[in-house]
């Protein structure tokens, strides 16, 4: 159920006001908004088939944040939680994707070899988010680098800025996720 | 159990070290724990392998990803076509990217659906009546009428020739047509 406005600001400021967990209260009303955004976007983004993730979580955060004009170090906490939740709706999306594709209603065809159907895009972003999810249990910042940069499309810097560490670590700590990733995707199952 | 704050200084640190000159590199960093050094080393030789993953963001999957689901028609058969993406839509209906699926030839094709909850009669008459005259024309510049029928949920369709291309509306604007200014 979408929340109203009134909400959304409370919950900013409350978070604004050092309530770290305020952020987390936020992540169904971002969840929501960001499939709306999605949704409009591919309506009328429909030619080039492509979707701006950074362009989304804007739109999100303006949507979201309205009038309430935030910090701008708000703004860049609310685009790292932002990356978060799209990797959320996007694994969502997979399930019931690859859900139906096993059902009944798939079993007529086989296109399998069409490029343009994200078969393997679903099965593969599954696979990378069981991969992630067991990155995330050795080290959650690493985790948290590959959201913002993978699905949030966030630059280093404002990863830097997010999750207050320099750029360099933010740089190692993407070396590290992605030899981390690759491996268990390689050899994992 | 492996400590991952080392691995994590291990392979920051040896990444950046020549290759031939890390093994002699990492003996003395793993200080003896085989372990560690093993689970360095099995990280490092992805590491050109990895170079290019997730370097791209998800953006382009994540548009074709989103865009399959929560249509009620894609998946499904029209006819000789079953259905792969939306392609576009306007107030009579909705286009679609489909595929034959007879076995007869392989082929895709643009495929116009009327939805059934605005397929009232009169709606089914100027469809038909749109299908008859596409199917009169013949022309280089206009997409070929290939087939037409009707669904068993009674929603009329028709196959079109699939031609690739931009939106007729982007086209015109991207070389200012006078009928879109102002």
């Amino acid at each position: 159920m979408p929340a109203d406005q009134h909400d959304i600001t409370e919950i900013l400021q409350s978070w604004r006001g050092g309530d770290a967990e305020a952020i987390e209260r936020l992540f169904p009303l971002v969840y929501d908004e960001l499939r709306r955004q999605a949704k409009r976007y591919l309506q009328r983004e429909r030619s080039d088939h492509t979707l701006q993730p950074t362009a989304l979580v804007h739109e999100a955060y303006m949507k979201l944040a309205g009038e309430s004009a935030l910090a701008v170090e708000s703004r860049v906490h609310f685009y790292g939680l932002a990356s978060r939740v799209m990797r959320r709706i996007l694994v969502d999306h997979a399930r019931v994707h690859t859900a139906e594709k096993r059902g009944g209603a798939a079993q007529r065809y086989s296109i399998e070899n069409i490029d343009i159907i994200p078969e393997q895009s679903a099965g593969d972003l599954l696979l990378l988010n069981d991969a992630l999810q067991k990155l995330e249990q050795i080290d959650e910042r690493k985790c948290r680098v590959v959201d913002m940069r993978f699905f949030g499309g966030l630059k280093e810097a404002e990863i830097a800025e997010v999750l207050a560490i320099n750029e360099k670590t933010v740089r190692r700590d993407w070396q590290f996720a992605k030899l981390w990733l690759f491996r268990e995707l390689s050899c994992g199952n | 159990m492996i400590d991952w704050q080392k691995v994590d200084e291990g392979v920051a640190a040896a990444v950046e070290i020549e290759t031939v000159r890390r093994s002699a590199w990492l003996d003395n960093f793993c200080a003896g724990d085989h372990n560690l050094k093993r689970e360095i080393e099995s990280l490092l030789a992805f590491e050109s392998e990895a170079n290019g993953f997730l370097e791209q963001p998800f953006g382009p999957h994540a548009a074709a990803l989103l865009e399959s689901e929560g249509n009620e028609f894609v998946g499904k058969a029209f006819g000789n076509y079953d259905v792969i993406r939306e392609i576009g839509h306007g107030g009579m209906g909705t286009v679609f990217l489909a595929r034959r699926n007879d076995g007869e030839f392989d082929q895709l094709v643009a495929l116009k659906i009327v939805r059934q909850s605005i397929a009232e009669s009169h709606m089914i008459e100027r469809f038909r009546h749109e299908r008859q005259i596409l199917a009169s024309l013949n022309h280089p510049n206009i997409s070929l009428l290939l087939d037409g029928g009707v669904s068993q949920a009674g929603e009329p369709f028709l196959a079109m020739e699939y031609i690739e291309g931009e939106p007729i509306t982007d086209f015109a604007r991207e070389k200012n047509c006078w009928w879109l200014s102002g």
